[in-house]
């Protein structure tokens, strides 16, 4: 090889600067300056056949469910607008409409990379050379071409020659696609249901190909062994049947696979005639590391991969009448076109339908929301009550508890405003308002695996990311705390002050939100996920707290305050504040000095955070006495806290206990280490869920203070594990506790997404198990994988309150279930009296 | 279990039940002890005692009767930890109940057998009962004190049944530093003699130590030598191999950890052994005494 110090670096340099360049029209070589962020404001002007339409010249890439890509530092990344993008803006107007576009796709979609393989996109595209007019010498693939300033582009639905010239490119290329890939799926039981749905087979009868007058004597066929890598139909997996034959390699499911899902199972293997896709390393998909997540059988357009139904969910008993909608029904409905039709197939009961009567109530504050609703008819209200009544044992206790609810919040809905519960549906919180029926009514409950293929498509996306920021808005205002105490006249004017001026933000995981010592320009307040504030002091974090949903952040910086603050009165701080906000005619944003970060703050999951700007800050201090002096007090009593580094504190945030809602923790002072705990689980469980005696806990993990956190479901407030289930089985059950369903096709999702390992993969004895023999006599039993996790022994929801096992076994009483902030006050406090339930 | 203020209203019934026993063949023996001039219903036997054998008396009977039952409630405790499902009462009760009266049955066994050893029959009852006794309240004593040690002791546990496959683990990632030394001896890259100094130190100390099942002679069975000779190990060899020095370290700690844990485990649970087949013995001996006794009681009646 090489020495590296051997090469010219001059030729290095050149071979790098070539790279960057590419030739334009004039056949003159152009420098591909890559996007940057001041191109979102740069618009450009093209036409499409004849109709001018305008696009910024760069958007910001957006990950599979339409969420911009952020760095680390929250900045986003740029990419060119291509001319489909512009198409779609030219011609989607409603959902539904992308059928007008006149570009036909098969390799690409919305949410993925472009790759231009399939190049049935292509059009004929004209520019200026030496400034004249002039036509691209070849067709080019609109998805991925970038627009550029007077571009004429023509598609196949223009009626002159460059339509032509289009409309024939197609027609030849899909008819080639089509004599050796347009196959019917494997299963001839499935075949008259997707074959409707074949994107090669309705592309035939667009483009009006006829893919039988090229003859297989016109070439020279190949050896039926040089192809017959890509004749086989592998059946491997209990879940998909992969036809290599259907395939046109338009790479769809390696990038589902891989950028979408980060599985990297799928790739390419092979070449010429022989070149196919595959699993691993060329093995069958059974047989690999496929998670059997679905994604690629989804995105698939042909019947290359296609599904055993495996998935029967069942629909949740509930007031009025439930049937479940088939995959047609769903597919003629606008809200639904652009949902992979396979995937409406592929499990049944994912869309309900439900008929309700007025005066019933279809959600309840505070229960699991694992729906949504789309409103077909009907009218209803949703009503927020200041806080849910706890769970309490008696009659009259309970009673008492209802009759003390009181209303923050009531708007009446309709089915214009389409979507509602969508909120629960998508973050995996407890339902935040009732929702009652005013008058009869229809509406079709959808799980959250079909809300999150709605997202994806970009105009639905628009629709219910709207709906979800005014109703998010109104929940955030809703739950602070600093509101305590304030008139109700006061705060009905301040929740009027505030709507129009705050904004949203969703912050990645890890992502810094500010640092100590930058200026204070804005404050914060958590409406989902926690964050981390640590204090440095003497180069030394000396202090860290948590803050979750509700919580302020940055007040401190925004009223001016410092450490030095701290042994000043609230009285003495409000006077000098009072003193500048009450002078006539000035900008109190200059007026008054801007403070800094008296600590960092970073997001320790995905976060979502209301901003308001010290420019709308400052007015409302002057306008609502009682919030400023709530601020006030409220800094000031930070301020003042112990800035002293606490170890358990550190272990708290460290170990995500904050999130907790049902932590099984072992005090160590008590647990002579039985085990009765782990015996318990595993005989309350039996083998029903998985043919074999599964436990849903291990008696081991880490330590705060006295206690041992067990790796056992925490039921966290954010469902980490919830986030993408391709068959929507892991959901929230009555207690808010995490329950998988039957249905689960074992990906682990789930588990990979649960941070503190509490979710296991074990293999289903009940699901079809396989014999492989790996060496002579001996044979290897292959069972697919199932996630199972804590349900707090009440997966159904038949108890009141949970009785979970593993507590009730432990005779020691060392054993028992706390929230994160119940557990760090038993530590705090020093408290392991068994007493304490 | 550890024994704290919870345990209070068991202690308190306990006692009260125990003085009521004690009052009741106080006046069984001397009526004067009642006050008030009450005496004692006739069906709990002559006063005083005809027979020189106090358990046969009603009274007696009753107090022998009563701490069989509770022998037989405490064997109990076994089948309610097995039939977890069985609706029964919480777990925790079951083993409060099974301390207290088992500790009842100390004033009832006495005041049955009328403070007397008896025959060889009884004291070798008695003698089976001491046995189950002490066995129980040394078991309970380290229930007491030992999780807490343990805590202090052990900075992290691990899963005991998972402990000889974490040492098989810790053993096979020794062998393989000492397969990696071995090749750097045969490619002579020996240079000042660490890997030599390595090679002999894994073969003298640090492999024997995590493969010895019972490695409590090894010199790095102990914390202070193993401190001593780790650091003695990083002077000697050059900067390149002290990383390997502090993974071999760590092994050495952790197996250490894994032998500690495993003597607490044994000392928590070993006392069972004992403490479980004399119990067994007892109810059956004490099953047997009650036949005979009943047996002896039907055909010569006072």
């Amino acid at each position: 090889m090489l020495p590296t110090t051997d090469f010219p670096a001059t030729l290095a340099r050149e071979d790098e600067d070539e790279g960057l360049f590419s030739r334009d029209i004039n056949g003159q070589l152009v420098r591909l300056d890559a996007p940057v962020e001041r191109d979102y404001g740069r618009n450009i002007t093209l036409q499409i056949d004849g109709q001018s339409v305008t696009v910024p010249m760069a958007e910001p890439s957006q990950d599979a469910n339409g969420n911009i890509i952020l760095d680390l530092e929250g900045r986003t990344t740029p990419r060119y607008t291509t001319i489909y993008d512009a198409a779609t803006k030219l011609y989607v107007k409603q959902p539904g409409d992308e059928v007008k576009i006149p570009i036909p796709v098969l390799c690409h979609q919305a949410h993925m990379k472009p790759v231009a393989v399939c190049r049935l996109c292509v059009v004929q595209i004209y520019g200026q050379k030496r400034g004249k007019r002039a036509a691209e010498r070849k067709l080019l693939p609109a998805c991925q071409h970038q627009v550029k300033e007077g571009m004429e582009v023509f598609t196949m639905q223009d009626a002159g020659p460059d339509g032509e010239r289009v409309r024939k490119s197609v027609k030849t290329l899909t008819e080639l696609l089509a004599v050796d890939h347009l196959k019917p799926a494997p299963r001839a039981e499935l075949d008259k249901e997707l074959a409707p749905f074949n994107e090669l087979g309705r592309l035939l009868s667009r483009c009006g190909a006829d893919p039988s007058r090229l003859k297989s004597e016109v070439f020279s066929p190949l050896q039926p062994e040089a192809i017959a890598h890509r004749q086989r139909v592998d059946t491997s997996s209990p879940v998909f049947v992969t036809d290599h034959s259907a395939c046109v390699l338009c790479d769809r499911c390696v990038r589902a696979c891989n950028e979408v899902k980060g599985n990297n199972i799928i790739g390419r293997t092979g070449k010429g005639a022989q070149a196919s896709i595959g699993f691993d390393l060329d093995e069958p998909m059974g047989e690999s590391g496929c998670v059997q997540c679905g994604e690629c059988m989804i995105s698939c357009p042909t019947s290359a991969i296609t599904f055993n139904p495996v998935a029967s969910v069942k629909p949740v008993p509930r007031q009025g009448t439930v049937e479940k909608i088939s995959a047609e029904e769903l597919l003629k409905d606008p809200l639904f076109a652009g949902v992979p039709p396979k995937f409406l197939l592929w499990q049944e009961g994912l869309v309900v339908r439900r008929k309700v009567k007025a005066g019933s109530l279809l959600v309840h504050q505070g229960d699991p929301g694992n729906t949504a609703f789309i409103l077909r008819s009907g009218r209803y209200q949703t009503t927020v009550y200041k806080s849910v009544a706890p769970d309490k044992k008696g009659f009259f206790s309970a009673w008492m508890a209802n009759s003390s609810k009181e209303v923050v919040f009531e708007v009446e809905v309709t089915p214009a405003d389409v979507i509602v519960g969508e909120m629960s549906c998508l973050s995996g919180s407890p339902r935040s308002a009732d929702l009652k029926v005013l008058e009869d009514g229809e509406v079709w409950e959808i799980r959250r695996n079909v809300l999150d293929r709605l997202m994806r498509l970009p105009s639905q996306r628009q629709k219910f990311e709207s709906a979800y920021r005014e109703r998010s808005l109104n929940l955030a205002l809703q739950s602070l705390s600093i509101f305590e105490g304030i008139p109700k006249e006061e705060y009905t004017r301040l929740i009027d002050y505030m709507r129009p001026r705050i904004s949203f933000l969703k912050i990645n995981p890890g992502q810094v939100l500010f640092n100590q010592g930058d200026s204070a320009d804005c404050l914060y307040i958590v409406r989902l996920g926690y964050t981390r504030i640590g204090i440095r002091r003497y180069e030394q974090e000396s202090r860290v707290v948590s803050r979750g949903p509700g919580g302020l952040i940055g007040e401190i910086g925004m009223l001016g305050l410092d450490a030095g603050d701290a042994y000043r009165s609230a009285e003495e701080v409000e006077r000098s504040l009072v003193e500048v906000l009450n002078q006539d005619g000035v900008d109190l944003a200059k007026v008054l000095p801007t403070g800094v970060r008296s600590a960092s703050c970073s997001a320790l999951g995905q976060l979502e955070v209301a901003r308001l700007s010290r420019e709308d800050f400052l007015p409302m201090l002057r306008a609502f006495p009682t919030l400023r002096r709530n601020l006030i007090v409220r800094s000031l009593s930070f301020l003042k806290g112990d800035n002293n580094s606490d170890p358990i504190l550190d272990n708290y945030v460290g170990q995500g206990l904050y999130e907790g809602r049902s932590i099984l923790a072992l005090n160590m002072d008590l647990c002579i280490r039985c085990d009765e705990c782990t015996k318990g689980c595993v005989e309350q469980h039996g083998t029903h869920s998985h043919g074999v005696p599964v436990t849903r806990l291990l008696r081991d993990g880490m330590r705060l203070g006295n206690f041992m956190v067990a790796t056992s479901c925490r039921s966290c407030v954010e469902a980490h594990c919830m986030v993408g289930c391709p068959v929507d089985s892991i959901h929230r059950g009555k207690h808010l506790q995490i329950v998988i369903e039957d249905h689960c096709i074992g990906c682990g999702l789930c588990a990979n997404n649960c941070p503190y390992g509490s979710i296991f993969m074990v293999p289903n004895e009940n699901a079809p198990v396989k014999a492989v023999s790996t060496q002579p006599g001996q044979t290897l039993r292959l069972a697919q994988p199932k996630a199972v996790a804590c349900d707090l022994c009440d997966a159904e929801g038949e108890k009141d309150i949970p009785e979970p096992r593993c507590v009730s076994s432990c005779p020691h009483d060392a054993a028992d279930r706390y929230t994160g902030e119940e557990l760090l006050q038993l530590v705090l406090s020093g408290n392991s009296d068994p007493n304490r339930k | 279990m550890r024994i704290d203020r919870s345990h209070l209203p068991w202690f308190l019934t306990v006692t009260g039940v125990a003085a009521l026993a004690a009052l009741l063949y106080a006046a069984n023996q001397h009526v004067v002890f009642l006050p008030l001039g009450l005496h004692l219903p006739s069906f709990l036997g002559p006063v005083p005692p005809a027979s020189v054998t106090y358990g046969g008396t009603p009274l007696g009977l009753l107090f022998g009767g009563v701490a069989f039952g509770i022998f037989l409630f405490a064997a109990a405790l076994g089948v309610r930890k097995k039939k977890r499902l069985w609706p029964l009462g919480s777990v925790q009760t079951w083993l409060k109940a099974h301390l207290w009266l088992t500790i009842l049955t100390v004033p009832l066994v006495f005041l049955h057998s009328g403070f007397r050893l008896g025959g060889p029959h009884t004291t070798g009852l008695v003698a089976l009962y001491a046995v189950v006794m002490a066995s129980g309240v040394f078991g309970v004593v380290l229930q007491h004190f030992l999780p807490s040690l343990m805590k202090n002791s052990l900075q992290r546990e691990v899963v005991f049944e998972q402990i000889p496959f974490l040492r098989a683990e810790l053993l096979e990632e020794a062998s393989r530093l000492r397969a990696d030394v071995a090749e750097a001896l045969a490619l002579g890259v020996d240079g000042d003699g660490s890997p030599r100094i390595l090679a002999r130190f894994l073969d003298e100390e640090c492999l024997p130590y995590l493969t010895l099942k019972s490695a409590g002679s090894c010199r790095l069975g102990n914390e202070r030598n193993a401190a001593e000779m780790f650091k003695n190990l990083r002077i000697n060899v050059r900067s390149e191999w002290r990383p390997r020095v502090a993974a071999m370290e760590n092994w050495c700690q952790s197996r250490r950890m894994m032998d500690l844990q495993t003597r607490f485990q044994h000392w928590l649970h070993g006392w069972l052994l004992l403490h479980v087949p004399s119990s067994l013995a007892l109810i059956i001996v004490t099953g047997w005494h009650a036949w005979a006794g009943l047996h002896f009681l039907v055909s010569k009646p006072f």
